[in-house]
């Protein structure tokens, strides 16, 4: 059988080209979602297995089982089921489910820690292995830092670096392996490699990262024979088309424990082969639902041996399988199609998760009936995140998809450098105390100490930038060592594998505490601040007189505040030499760290006491958004795109009632927030609808509330996994409301 | 061009009237409710000056976000301040806000039917139907003529009542809201609200306390319903 028989289009038969077939093929859908179906029966009863997994598996304490026998690696185990009689679409990171593997190529001492914290002994030949003859990437990385470095990690001004995990963020255009099948990859990739033969470091190093990837694309088939499928080919049905993509993105989660390694943007794709098969008359609407459901199912049974500290920054144990959905095309037609529906009915038949972080490119321009339906879920689910589509198209064209949390990338044709974030707080008290560490007293930049009991507004903005200055210089250079040898020892040649082989690269920085800095700033600048002073010199306290105005109340006075210092800080990172020549973004973005991350810092002269949370990503402080949701959403809008393309996270947090008194309203009051909010800029918003009372009732009783699911910034969790303090830090947040 | 005094500024809202709407709380209120969530709105001195056009631009911001373009000035006591009341009314209505006014009834009937007629909707605080001065400062007889007033001018209006266990729910009062209702052509709306003691710390900050705070129930979702079906209220 003709692979690709009834497909149009010429271009993406004779090179890689998924984007062109996609135009080529799909079918917008302008309907409503009354065409969906419910879940099968095998799905309900797989998914009832599952779910009693992972209740024993939260029973057991966050982790269920793990295999230190063997090394994780694409065909390090033999197939695994679930189920395998209820089971449509076939594959496991291990041979049983939510058995975690140990991925030692990041750094032995983590998988040390992690398996402690499970009281689980690691195994010695491994051990022997990745501390003797093999280097790992941690222990690469830890040699070649400088002192400075590991002060400013130790202290918390640059802060959740991948140097001790894997970076994940990238996307591999897994859509390629159903379309063309490995063979035909291997092939393009063999001719890539033969055609750079240049004896230069650069050319040297890339013909090496391709070599690895025709090796990966090599086990990724022979992965796909021991299911029985033969991925090396074409994918013949929608069937195969979904199992050749996700056994694709399974084969770089068995070897990568990245961060957030994301799916991509699959639905017009996939929707091309069902939209066949219905037509031949091979497959119904809840056999189509049933392949969806499936593949979710696999996807929220993915897992990662973690340490403590890393549960600490990113709590609830998420994988950011992100997948994008909706957008416009740029002919002008909306990327929507019925399989957009049905992943988000996935979200009804399965239950709300976490998993896949489903994100909807939104336009205003989208069909009415698709906007309906996505702002019914978001209310219904709190599962659903939402970017600005007019704001990321006219940079990374219609064929992108969302990394991580909030990262454009184009599918296939980008990678990034994760650069997790500095604390700008931090850097702020460093500016006021003369560059000592406020809470050990370290010396740690060399600025002025500042004179006299007030703040004074030109001496602190001065000393700022010069710390800002300081620490665009060490942070470029942490990120070019961390990645320098995240490549050469951790290196992901599966997804790699399918992207073209000379990637534009970004190096992705981010900032923690903004809104802390802009009110801090405000305060100085606006009234007067009072510094108490310890012996040493450095601030314990700080007193204000009367009011300021604080950043999430439309007031441009502090917002041009916040603007500056992510414009200042941006263009002295751009002026930094960056690794592989990548382009500099920027993010403002702390997914749950902001608890970690206020944690570490001192008290700030916007009234912050010592240790108390941060917002999170670009939110405004808790409860200083005295104008509404509104005013809160243009503050956050203001912060610029255009230097922030890692992208802005706001999470909002609303009640029903005072979203609208019924349900048609409430549909119709978000769409015109979402609207408003990317008509004005805003790049990112997390939509959460419940009350403080659910959120208080699920910490107090946790087993009546297994699902419910909450948007952080930039992703989603189980609020049951957090910890008490998240919880807390959560249920403090502004939820708005009006009585 | 007039200014006026502001209290705050609250950029959404879906419960001070139809669909959604900024609201301008206005700075200074004589009626001194019992159960106010703003007392910090009562002083006539405080708050922000601000102009009227300048208070537009700042409004106009927040209209791209709403879903229907409602303004509602509130309070304070928007009569308290006529002049400002009526020139922010009439340019927001000729900038296409559906403008609502948020009052207790409160100032003489001329004073009254100056300000309202240039609103699309009075959302009507009536405090309490036989003596509003057991829970503020309105007087019955001017709050009622002001009533009677905008069911001439034909006004569309919704009552909203504070139900408070022991304070506002006495049978006769009921009584007498049901036929005040009945009354009124040009009634869209009844809004029973249920009293809390939210406002409590705003109140303890200024120094102040209330009676309410100290001996009342919280209010149930059936005491409301049960009093909406007393009221009967079914809009013409």
């Amino acid at each position: 059988m003709d692979p690709w028989r009834s497909f149009k289009g010429e271009v993406w038969r004779s090179r890689i080209d998924v984007a062109e077939f996609v135009r080529d093929n799909y079918q917008p859908y302008y309907g409503d979602a009354s065409f969906l179906a419910g879940a099968s029966e095998r799905t309900k009863r797989l998914w009832q297995k599952c779910q009693d997994l992972m209740e024993e598996e939260r029973q057991a304490g966050g982790v269920l089982k793990i295999d230190t026998k063997r090394v994780a690696g694409i065909t390090a185990w033999p197939p695994g089921y679930i189920d395998q009689e209820n089971e449509v679409i076939f594959g496991l990171q291990t041979d049983e489910p939510l058995k975690r593997m140990v991925n030692p190529w990041g750094g032995w001492r983590m998988v040390e820690a992690a398996c402690k914290a499970r009281g689980v002994e690691p195994d010695k030949t491994m051990a022997k292995i990745f501390t003797r003859y093999r280097r790992t990437q941690n222990e690469a990385i830890f040699r070649i830092y400088t002192p400075a470095m590991r002060q400013a990690r130790s202290l918390g001004i640059i802060t959740g670096l991948p140097d001790a995990y894997g970076r994940g963020r990238l996307i591999g255009d897994y859509r390629r392996v159903p379309l063309y099948g490995t063979a035909y990859l291997m092939e393009q990739k063999k001719k890539d490699l033969y055609e750079l033969d240049n004896i230069d470091d650069t050319t040297i190093h890339l013909r090496e990262d391709i070599a690895d990837q025709v090796r990966a694309l090599e086990r990724m088939a022979e992965l796909g024979k021991a299911y029985g499928c033969d991925i090396s080919r074409p994918a013949l049905n929608a069937k195969e088309a979904v199992q050749w993509l996700y056994m694709a993105y399974l084969c770089a989660v068995k070897e990568q424990n990245g961060a957030a390694m994301s799916f991509g943007h699959t639905s017009p794709f996939l929707d091309i082969y069902i939209q066949r098969d219905l037509e031949e008359g091979t497959i119904t609407e809840t056999e189509a639902q049933e392949l969806i459901d499936q593949m979710t199912i696999k996807l929220r049974l993915v897992r990662h041996l973690r340490t403590p500290e890393y549960d600490e920054l990113f709590a609830g144990d998420p994988t950011w399988i992100t997948e994008s959905l909706g957008g416009m095309a740029e002919d002008g037609r909306p990327l929507v199609t019925k399989t957009d529906y049905r992943w988000l009915q996935t979200l009804r038949n399965l239950g709300t998760s976490p998993e896949p972080n489903l994100t909807v490119l939104w336009s205003p321009r989208l069909p009415k009936a698709f906007k309906d339906f996505c702002a019914e879920m978001a209310i219904e689910t709190s599962s659903l995140q939402f970017e600005n589509d007019d704001l990321m198209r006219p940079i990374f064209g219609d064929d992108y998809a969302i990394s991580c949390c909030v990262s454009a990338t184009r599918l296939g044709k980008d990678m990034q450098f994760f650069g997790a974030r500095v604390n700008l707080a931090k850097a702020l008290l460093l500016a006021i105390n003369g560059g000592k560490d406020e809470l050990t007293g370290d010396s740690v930049v060399e600025v002025p100490q500042l004179q006299g009991d007030y703040l004074e507004w030109d001496q602190v903005w001065s000393n700022y930038e010069k710390v800002l200055t300081w620490l665009s210089v060490l942070y470029s250079r942490t990120m070019n060592c961390i990645h320098y040898m995240h490549d050469k020892y951790n290196y992901e040649r599966v997804q790699m594998a399918l992207i073209d082989s000379k990637p534009h690269r970004h190096m992705a920085f981010g900032v923690a505490g903004l809104s802390v800095v802009a009110d801090s700033l405000s305060a100085i600048k606006y009234n007067r601040v009072k510094v108490i002073r310890d012996e040493r010199g450095i601030a314990t306290g700080f007193q204000i007189d009367g009011q300021f105005p604080c950043f999430g109340n439309d007031d441009d006075r502090v917002d041009g505040l916040a603007v500056r210092v992510l414009r200042y800080f941006f263009n002295s990172l751009s002026e930094q030499p960056i690794y592989r020549n990548a382009i500099p973004t920027m993010s403002v973005l702390t997914i749950t760290s902001n608890v970690v991350y206020g944690k570490k810092t001192g008290p700030t002269p916007d009234g912050r006491e010592a240790g108390k949370p941060f917002a999170p990503g670009a939110n405004p402080m808790h409860g200083r958004e005295l104008t509404g949701v509104v005013a809160a959403m243009r503050s956050v809008a203001k912060l610029p795109y255009d230097i922030c393309r890692d992208g802005i996270s706001y999470t909002f947090s609303i009640t029903p009632r005072a979203l609208g008194s019924n349900q048609s309203e409430r549909t119709k009051n978000l769409i015109s927030l979402i609207d408003g909010y990317f008509t004005s800029g805003g790049h990112h918003i997390n939509v959460n609808v419940y009350s403080r009372e659910t959120l208080i009732d699920a910490m107090e009783h946790p087993e009546l509330y297994p699902n419910l699911t909450i948007r952080v910034s930039g992703y989603a969790v189980h609020f049951i996994k957090l910890s008490k303090e998240q919880q807390l830090e959560v249920i403090e947040r502004t939820i708005h409301e009006r009585m | 061009m007039g200014s006026g005094r502001i209290q705050q500024i609250q950029s959404f809202s879906t419960v001070d009237g139809p669909g959604t709407r900024s609201v301008v709380f206005l700075q200074g209120c004589p009626v001194s409710c019992l159960f106010c969530h703003n007392p910090d709105s009562w002083d006539r001195d405080g708050g922000e000056v601000i102009e009227v056009d300048q208070l537009l631009r700042r409004l106009e911001r927040f209209r791209p976000f709403l879903s229907s373009k409602g303004l509602t000035i509130s309070g304070g006591e928007p009569l308290f301040q006529p002049d400002f009341t009526i020139e922010l009314a009439q340019k927001a209505r000729d900038e296409g806000w559906h403008v609502a006014l948020d009052t207790s009834g409160w100032g003489t009937r001329e004073q009254f039917i100056k300000v309202a007629k240039n609103f699309d909707l009075v959302l009507f605080s009536i405090k309490h139907p036989l003596a509003p001065e057991s829970v503020s400062r309105c007087r019955l007889e001017a709050v009622m003529d002001n009533l009677e007033s905008l069911a001439e001018l034909k006004i569309p209006l919704w009552l909203r009542y504070v139900l408070i266990p022991g304070w506002t729910n006495q049978p006769d009062a009921l009584a007498e809201l049901r036929r005040i209702v009945s009354g009124l052509p040009n009634l869209q709306k009844v809004e029973i609200l249920p009293y809390n003691s939210l406002a409590e710390n705003k109140w303890k900050k200024l120094g102040w306390d209330s009676p309410l705070f100290h001996d009342v129930s919280p209010v149930t979702e059936g005491q409301i319903k049960m009093v909406e079906e007393f009221i009967a209220f079914t809009p013409k």
